[in-house]
């Protein structure tokens, strides 16, 4: 008999998941992975203030589609009220009150699914930025640590 | 069992070691050469390559550098001046961020919105990956750009 059927999508976010650049980022403490249950994946990122916020990606299409991605609530498994979003520094400027809330609470980045469809000029005109096939994971986890490095989170927060 | 990722001397593509035996002593899966080192990433001091993997990382995933140079001298550029910093080859990128930040003095908002990448280049570095993957043994030393983080708006 045939043995199960893995979607590529899966087997190349496993192979990221598994990578140098990915592992040095768990290493140095800026992310760790909570769980992957395709094409969920759930991760948390550390804050400037040493708390992690939750993120739920939905990673169906990776890596030719860009993650989909919002705050999450690691304890209930439930998206993040926008009163326990991060605040500081820049991530306002990606967790925003006044666009993500419309938009699945997407960050505003261009390496998200949200971000790109909404946004039809990011691609040619930020593509240092954007997502694009050749990105991994670890580029998604990186542009949103990024923002988050100066950044606090409220109390509740691991 | 975990990971061991090693990387060389301007190569910022690690080798992969997966499901290493504890009990391997590192020197097994780095080759050190006449004169390199093996350092444990933004650690300072070389490990000791007779150990075991079990013995220096526990049994955690790891990452090491081999490199021939000490010290790495990197030279950061921002705003028309530049800083020398000492780095360890196995200081990640973020390690040297960080340092360049405090040798121009920037306050942490303004840091916020500045990245480093190589001259010429409007890649920004990953900030996991060690300095001396980007530094020749030859010279040990690297030039880098401190520039500003656009993000995509409107």
């Amino acid at each position: 008999m045939p043995g199960p059927v893995h979607d590529p999508g899966l087997v190349r976010l496993e192979c990221d998941l598994a990578s140098a650049e990915f592992d040095s980022g768990v290493d140095a403490g800026l992310w760790r992975l909570v769980r992957l249950d395709w094409p969920t994946l759930v991760v948390a990122i550390v804050a400037g203030d040493d708390r992690e916020l939750g993120m739920h990606l939905n990673v169906e299409g990776y890596p030719a589609t860009a993650p989909a991605g919002q705050p999450w609530d690691l304890d209930k498994n439930a998206p993040l009220p926008t009163d326990r979003w991060p605040t500081g520094g820049t991530a306002e400027l990606v967790f925003r009150r006044d666009w993500s809330s419309s938009q699945g609470n997407a960050p505003y980045l261009a390496c998200d699914r949200q971000g790109l469809l909404t946004h039809g000029n990011w691609m040619a005109e930020r593509s240092d930025r954007a997502w694009n096939p050749t990105r991994t994971i670890t580029f998604y986890l990186t542009e949103i640590h990024r923002e988050l490095r100066n950044a606090s989170l409220p109390d509740g927060h691991r | 069992m975990p990971r061991i990722h090693t990387y060389v001397a301007t190569d910022t593509t690690p080798r992969t070691y997966a499901d290493i035996a504890p009990s391997t002593p590192l020197k097994e899966l780095v080759n050190l050469g006449d004169s390199s080192l093996a350092y444990g990433l933004d650690q300072d001091e070389a490990l000791d390559v007779t150990r075991t993997v079990e013995e220096l990382f526990g049994s955690r995933n790891a990452h090491v550098i081999v490199h021939s140079c000490r010290e790495v001298r990197v030279t950061v550029t921002y705003g028309g001046s530049s800083r020398n910093i000492q780095a360890k080859p196995g200081w990640r990128v973020a390690k040297v961020h960080r340092e360049a930040i405090k040798a121009f003095q920037i306050d942490e908002a303004s840091a916020a919105d500045l990245i480093l990448r190589l001259p010429g280049s409007t890649e920004e570095l990953s900030e996991t990956v060690p300095i001396g993957g980007y530094a020749a043994e030859g010279t040990c030393s690297v030039a880098l750009d401190l520039a500003p983080h656009i993000r995509a708006q409107g």
